[in-house]
């Protein structure tokens, strides 16, 4: 072995060193067929349809509260104890509905349109654990 | 006459070669370029066409007489529990309106099911009920995929018509918020 | 160190063969990197849905201030303003900054026709695939500088308000082989219009024949049209939106006085007589109209009309018919007219002379001629939610590729 040669070792290092290179493009590749996966999975996770349904319900629910609660007879009307009765019902159904069928917590603040006061602020909490909304206030004229 | 000590050049040299075409072979056996998220594509195009025809269905067209809005086709047949005007109008007015020239089919095809469900709450627990299911004959189970969930709330003044014997038990008979989801598959 | 510049034979052997397959390799590399440049199919989806949420979701936007030149005060009062983008004429365009349909932002997925007509207008908007001013790419797929190719096209699918002709609208180029595409569903909300028969109520005819003013008014009150018990896809909102209002039967409003002593009959029949000379009778002509005024709140003093532009259809059933373009200030030369008056006015949007908003009101006035024969026509037409025609929301599709 004395008389081996080392000046062409640095022909295996050449080599050595295209392979390590050949390795690292093959990382950068693999990590590029992640990106346009994310894309479309990014449009399906986030809940925009859900906040949409949500708030125009809301304002619906609002509108039907502060018309009266749909009823027509004298006793029924907005403020009354069957309008409250409804309209903590209906906040329940909403509450169950989003967390039993989305997974989402959703809180819905509509203070009462009653004593004087001008207008009311309602406000919608949403949380699906990935992606929260809030919007406070939401000022409505009684 | 002829030196053997430089004979380990031409070793290094097919050494190093053979270390980077082994490597290469490696690297190009591995990566795959494949065209990525193909189902996820679909799957968002669908969910946004379910979701924009529950929207219009529950989006009345006009002012009453006395100015109120109108009721909703969807809130008149969750109301009534119309199955067959539910799938009528969900496939046949839109998914499938024919006469219309698409541009492309790829969500909007004859080949989509659609299974839908109300969901309302029972005292502190959802229940629900079949709005439309899709007839027996599903077409070929192998080629079927996944489905996509489109979901809106309807507000309903009572309880609806035509109800099942446990829903209509179940259900109260007031104002309540109640959840149609509707189930789309392309077979 | 050798002085003799011989290379042993084995070296040249090994490094040749290290050099031959270095050189495969290299021309393998190339294969690996097409994954990273290729261009289809990955991203264009995602741009078509943005796309379309874009169009679908967004009522669009337009500054103040002119975007070409550099905004030094966003503020900056111009005479345009920062009225709805599809209300900027071409000396504003590049003010917009986004093109978008929706009614409103509370209102997904309801589109507004006037929106819809301006941005399929391909004379207004750039649309050449080779144009580095391409407008709907700078304002829509927000790339000045990668050339997507795109087709947008929009068709409705419940027929459109009466007489108005089916939708099908598109810009873009023709599809190619692959393309990221999504699909829309939408409602399209349609201007409103009025139709004024003089003849069926009285609330229209002239008693007297010697009123100081024969006119008619069409009130547009502010308080009544932005009512918020009105949800806001059914709002009749004349700020954004132009209107149309149609006068028939104005023959029958003419001479209609008898002979001395008055009621006035109402059927043109009946001439009216020359007062200068009783015992004439003049038979009935054409009735004339005079002047278009303003009334700003309803009750001031007129003031000539002012608007952007007025559209004024004279007896359109008739070969004698005419229309005309009335820009604002120019006073209106008499104008016979047999039967039929038809106005459009353009969007109300302030700022001008005139202020009309949700809280004001504003009266237009038609004025006829005084002098004989006279045009027996009075009173004031509402233009609200029960006596005007408020087309229903039609369905639409629209669809969107992108390449």
């Amino acid at each position: 072995m004395a008389g081996i040669d080392n000046e062409g070792q640095w022909i295996i290092m050449m080599g050595f060193l295209v392979s390590i290179g050949i390795f690292f493009l093959a990382i950068v590749i693999s990590q590029s067929t992640l990106v346009g996966q994310t894309t479309a999975e990014g449009v399906l996770e986030f809940p925009k349809n859900d906040i949409q349904d949500l708030r125009h319900d809301v304002l619906l629910v609002e509108k039907f509260e502060r018309e009266g609660c749909g009823c027509s007879t004298p006793g029924c009307q907005y403020g009354t104890f069957g309008c409250d009765s409804n309209m903590t019902e209906i906040r329940e159904d909403i509450k169950q509905i989003f967390l039993y069928r989305k997974s989402a917590i959703v809180n819905i603040t509509l203070p009462r349109c009653g004593g004087g006061s001008y207008s009311r602020e309602v406000g919608i909490h949403f949380n699906n654990g990935v992606t929260a909304y809030d919007e406070y206030p939401i000022t409505i004229y009684c | 006459m002829v030196k053997d000590g430089a004979q380990l050049y031409t070793m290094e040299g097919i050494a190093a070669g053979l270390i980077m075409l082994l490597t290469t072979y490696l690297v190009l056996g591995s990566t795959s370029v494949y065209t990525p998220g193909d189902t996820h594509i679909t799957d968002m195009q669908l969910e946004q066409v379910g979701s924009d025809i529950l929207k219009i269905m529950d989006t009345p067209r006009n002012l009453t007489n006395s100015l109120r809005p109108n009721q909703s086709d969807l809130a008149l047949m969750v109301n009534t529990t119309d199955q067959q005007g539910f799938n009528t109008s969900f496939v046949g007015t839109y998914l499938n309106k024919p006469g219309i020239s698409a541009e492309a089919t790829q969500s909007g095809s004859s080949r989509i099911m659609i299974k839908a469900t109300v969901w309302f709450r029972n005292q502190s627990s959802l229940q629900s009920y079949q709005l439309y299911a899709p007839p027996g004959n599903l077409g070929n189970f192998s080629a079927r995929e996944p489905g996509v969930r489109v979901t809106r709330l309807v507000h309903l003044s009572g309880k609806p018509t035509g109800l099942g014997p446990i829903a209509s038990v179940n259900m109260r008979n007031k104002p309540q918020e109640a959840l149609v989801e509707v189930l789309m598959w392309q077979v | 160190m050798r002085d003799s510049a011989q290379l042993p034979v084995d070296f040249l052997v090994g490094f040749t063969i290290f050099i031959l397959s270095l050189i495969m390799v290299a021309n393998f590399v190339p294969s690996l990197l097409v994954g990273l440049q290729r261009t289809t199919g990955i991203d264009y989806d995602a741009v078509a849905y943005r796309t379309g949420v874009v169009l679908v979701e967004d009522p669009g936007e337009k500054t103040g201030c002119d975007l070409g030149t550099g905004c030094v005060d966003l503020g900056k009062p111009d005479s345009q303003g920062f009225r709805p983008w599809e209300q900027a004429d071409i000396y504003h365009k590049n003010e917009i900054l986004r093109l978008g349909l929706a009614v409103s932002s509370n209102t997904p997925n309801i589109l507004s026709i006037n929106k819809i007509n301006r941005f399929f207008d391909t004379t207004f908007f750039n649309d050449q695939f080779d144009s580095t001013t391409n407008d709907y790419r700078s304002k829509l797929l927000f790339s000045p500088t990668y050339q997507y190719g795109y087709n947008v096209t929009l068709q409705n699918i419940s027929p459109m308000k009466a007489g108005e002709p089916a939708l099908k609208m598109s810009v873009g180029q023709p599809y190619p082989a692959g393309y990221g595409y999504i699909r829309r569903y939408v409602l399209i909300k349609q201007n409103t219009n009025a139709t004024v028969n003089v003849n069926k109520t009285m609330a229209f005819n002239a008693v007297s024949d010697d009123q100081v003013k024969q006119e008619f008014r069409i009130r547009l009150d502010g308080r009544i049209l932005y009512n918020r018990s009105i949800d806001n896809p059914y709002k009749i909102d004349l700020l954004r939106e132009p209107f149309t209002i149609r006068i028939t039967n104005l023959s029958s409003v003419l001479n209609n006085s008898a002979k001395n002593p008055s009621p006035i009959a109402n059927s043109s029949s009946q001439w009216a007589t020359n007062f200068n000379y009783p015992a004439e009778l003049l038979p009935p002509t054409n009735a004339t109209l005079t002047n278009i005024v303003f009334y700003p709140s309803c009750t001031a003093p007129s003031i000539p009309f002012y608007a952007d532009r007025m559209n004024l259809t004279v007896d359109p059933e008739l070969p004698s018919g005419s229309t005309q373009i009335l820009p604002s200030g120019t006073p209106l030369t008499p104008l016979p007219v047999v039967n039929t008056i038809e106005l459009s006015v353009d969007p109300l949007w302030p700022p001008g002379v005139i202020l009309f908003d949700e809280y004001n009101c504003l009266e237009i006035g038609l004025v006829f001629q005084n002098n004989l024969p006279h045009t027996l026509v009075t009173g004031s037409f509402l233009y609200d939610y029960t006596n005007v025609t408020r087309p229903s929301l039609s369905t639409g599709m629209l669809e969107v590729g992108i390449w």
